[in-house]
């Protein structure tokens, strides 16, 4: 039985919101409004540096404080949709509650609903807030709203990539799946009118392990889901396509190949990885796979820490992690600092709010949202992924 | 509700978080939803010196909704620092705990008691308060807490009001402005909240006269600071060599000094004194009279927006087509400091209503926020960033002020080097381009 304790302690992680960073580049059109307070808005402009743009994606309905006392009509909401598509080029929009809007109830459901309708574009409810989420879980809510509006049309079998991917590594999957009989797709799609066909025909393959909301969903939609790991560096990919062959029916041919070239490739690096001690914070719920990664590598886990466990998700990855390696889940940040001392980590791997401080007291470093924002899935990026590594322990 | 694309100010709690994270010894407990601990990412990204204010979090989850916060706030207080109390700690929250029925109040003499520590908790409004609106209402409190009579210093002194860890340059500008004091032979007898702590709070009444550099955030605390101890304001911000020399003037009116500098021969050779009359020079040169015919367009917070504006108009001659300013509650003021300069002056916080009048002004160079920088990429302006809000170029790694001699020689170089005003642009303009240089449109598929 592998140790799991929950610590329900304080610990720190970036806010559900910041799914938009990366998924306003992904849903093409995608047009993203924060119900939120001016501490929503600042940390949207702020924390991701994402004004990349004078015309942005995404905006923020300020609840001010007259809100509070009086309430909020539909046809402000109403208003303020109509002033974004008019400003705007966009497909879909986003409704994002907060935990402010959490609190004072309001009900974004049904004004996602109104504007709907009024619109004649999909406007969404997202339900979420960091009251009881954490950083990527973000795109787990978003995802799982995405569901509701796909199709349930398929006439044959279809596979569906769930999780949002770098173009790369969507190109190279689709490389590897392109003998396939079944339609591949992605969710979520490039534009919304690409939403992928849902149904008792579909085989959907998860490659994050937060999206928990949305493996629900699919899964009361009758999906097949497939049970595998998550193909981070080359061992974990040649098992995730196979899983997937597998899942299909169809015979996987020259994994094994390629994974042997790699590693024969990469020993050296892979010599920079061996022995080492890691720590891992609790961030973007990628750790437990990326401690797998390393232990594999004959790295050691001192510390694997996680924001939260979804074991159905990770159900593959636990049977290929060490079972000496206990996890702990919502760590408690004062305990962790006095692990710290104790264990002497050869690399820590921390959310942002901890990388400069702690590097500035002498620690190895990697901070946690390259691991989102990078391209780290599949063969090819086995390496990128090695020294994301080995290059903060320089 | 409003709908808001982009804003030019944060909420209360950075403003009350950068106060205490520019305080010497201090600590802060943040009571809020673990998402809000981005004002740790925001200090840690930005931070320059390796000097480090912990903030330690208290998160408010699901089940403090129901079963109330206060058990678990006082737990991590407890763990935290029950064997190592810090010297002053701050208790900050954010919306989500404003909008919980929590005593914060109770909670500090609690934790005053437990920890024999000065325990700070400011009350703030996330949804009405702004970031300089907070930092004033710090500073006010700690004033109020703190402070005692204290007789006079000896030697003409001022103190510097305001200057705090999410200040423009901050770092650069006090040491450009100490030197410049001391070459006035005015000490500073304490700077706030910038390397302040109790004892430096306490003595703020010695100073004979207040600075700031911040009128924005500092307004409130500078006239309680006159009304309690006597001490009059510094108006002048010297930004530009005719700043610095109403900045003189007035601190000679009030008597700290006889407005002569006292630099040494090495000085003059190798440090601040080598850098008087250099923007006045190049207001002088070749380089300067090509700006005369061009228009330039500034915004942004008060302090900047008046003293870039001034500099342009009065020192290097170079028109100002517009200068406006975020900072509402100073608009009186900005009208009053800007009246004898031909330009357009507007009070907006809306960066689409900027945008309008940069694409009615066609400016030849923008001077204003991160926002600007966008717009004028956007529609290919050349542009400097002079003002916040928080960005990469408020901390500069190196020593570049925007006050002071060595700050105009700085800004001359900003407005300057983004400006093409070789021959070549000239040429182009007059004659055409060459065929190689017109890019080639790529044919449809």
């Amino acid at each position: 039985m592998r140790n799991i304790e929950d610590r329900a302690g304080c610990f720190f992680s970036f806010c559900p919101l910041a799914a938009i960073g990366w998924l306003h580049r992904k849903i093409k059109n995608s047009f993203y409004l924060v119900i939120g307070s001016p501490v929503c808005e600042s940390f949207i402009q702020n924390a991701f540096g994402m004004m990349l743009f004078a015309k942005p994606r995404f905006a923020t309905a300020v609840i001010e404080e007259y809100d509070l006392f009086l309430g909020t009509s539909p046809k402000r909401i109403l208003e303020f949709a109509k002033e974004i598509a008019n400003g705007y080029k966009i497909d879909v929009l986003f409704l994002l509650e907060t935990c402010p809007s959490q609190l004072l109830k309001l009900d974004v459901a049904r004004w996602a609903e109104i504007a709907s309708a009024e619109l004649e574009i999909p406007v969404i409810n997202v339900p979420i807030s960091g009251l009881d989420a954490s950083f990527t879980e973000g795109e787990d809510s978003i995802l799982s709203s995405l569901v509701d509006l796909c199709p349930s049309d398929a006439h044959r079998p279809n596979l569906i990539l769930v999780g949002s991917l770098a173009g790369s590594v969507e190109s190279e999957f689709l490389y590897e799946f392109r003998n396939l009989k079944h339609p591949v797709s992605f969710l979520p799609p490039a534009a919304i009118g690409e939403l992928p066909s849902i149904s008792e025909k579909t085989t959907a393959v998860f490659l994050h392990p937060y999206l928990e909301q949305t493996r629900k969903k699919l899964a009361a939609r009758g999906c097949n889901i497939v049970s595998t790991v998550f193909p981070l560096g080359a061992s974990a990919s040649r098992q995730f396509f196979e899983d997937v062959f597998n899942a299909l029916g169809v015979s996987a041919k020259g994994l094994a190949e390629r994974e042997a070239n790699i590693f024969a490739r990469n020993a050296e690096l892979h010599g920079r990885i061996f022995g080492k001690k890691f720590f891992f914070f609790p961030d973007t719920q990628l750790e437990i796979p990326l401690a797998r990664f390393l232990s594999s590598l004959g790295g050691e886990i001192v510390e694997l820490s996680v924001p939260k466990i979804n074991t159905k998700l990770l159900s593959k990855e636990l049977e290929f992690l060490d079972n000496g390696i206990a996890i702990i889940e919502r760590a408690d940040f004062n305990e962790q600092m006095n692990k710290i001392l104790l264990t002497r980590p050869d690399l820590i791997i921390a959310p942002l709010a901890l990388t400069t401080p702690l590097l500035q007291k002498g620690y190895k470093v990697k901070h946690s949202m390259d691991f989102i924002l990078l391209p780290i899935q599949g063969f090819s990026n086995h390496r990128s992924l090695v020294e994301l590594f080995t290059n903060a322990m320089i | 509700m409003r709908l808001s694309f982009w804003s030019y100010e944060n909420p209360a709690f950075v403003g009350i978080c950068g106060g205490a994270m520019s305080l010497k010894g201090a600590e802060i407990l943040l009571v809020a939803p673990r998402g809000d601990s981005y004002i740790n990412v925001l200090f840690s990204v930005y931070k320059r010196s390796i000097d480090f204010t912990p903030v330690t979090l208290c998160t408010i989850e699901k089940r403090e909704l129901s079963e109330g916060a206060e058990d678990k706030i006082k737990e991590v207080i407890e763990n935290t620092w029950k064997d190592s109390p810090p010297r002053l700690l701050f208790i900050v929250t954010t919306c989500t705990a404003e909008l919980l029925k929590i005593d914060f109040n109770a909670i500090r003499a609690w934790a005053e008691y437990i920890l024999m520590t000065p325990v700070i908790f400011i009350e703030s409004n996330s949804f009405t308060e702004t970031e300089s609106e907070a930092l004033d209402h710090f500073m006010v409190e700690l004033i109020d807490r703190f402070t005692v009579h204290a007789l006079k210093t000896r030697v003409p002194s001022v103190n510097l009001i305001g200057p705090y860890y999410f200040g423009f340059r901050e770092q650069s500008n006090l040491e450009e402005l100490h030197s410049l004091l001391s070459s006035l032979e005015i000490e500073i007898n304490s700077t706030f909240p910038w390397k302040a702590n109790i004892e430096s709070i306490r003595y703020l009444p010695a100073a004979w006269a207040n600075i700031s550099l911040s009128p924005e955030s500092s307004m409130r605390t500078l006239e309680l600071l006159k009304s309690q101890f006597n001490q009059p304001i510094v108006k002048t911000i010297p930004i530009g060599e005719l700043g610095i020399k109403r900045f003189i003037d007035e601190l000679a009116a009030l008597g700290l000094t006889d407005g002569k500098l006292k630099l040494s021969d090495k000085d003059m050779l190798y440090g601040m004194g080598s850098y008087i009359g250099r923007a006045d020079n190049f207001a002088h040169s070749v380089n300067a009279e090509q700006l005369r015919r061009r228009k330039a367009f500034v915004f942004g917070s008060f302090t900047q927006a008046v003293g870039v504006t001034r500099f342009l108009a009065e020192e290097l001659h170079f028109p100002v087509v517009a200068a406006g300013t975020y900072s509402l509650a100073l608009a009186d003021r900005f009208r009053e400091e800007l009246a004898g300069i031909d330009t357009e002056v507007f009070i907006t916080n809306d960066f689409k209503e900027v945008r309008q009048r940069i694409m009615d002004t066609q400016p030849d160079l923008i001077l204003a926020t991160q926002m600007e920088k966008h717009i004028a990429a956007d529609l290919n302006i050349p542009s400097a960033i002079i003002s916040p809000p928080i960005n990469n170029e408020m901390f500069p790694v190196s020593f570049q002020p925007i006050i002071g001699y060595r700050g105009a020689a700085h800004l001359a170089d900003l407005i300057f080097n983004p400006l093409t005003v070789g021959l070549e642009d000239n040429l182009k303009r007059m004659f055409g381009e060459d065929e190689d240089d017109i890019e080639e449109e790529v044919p449809a598929v």
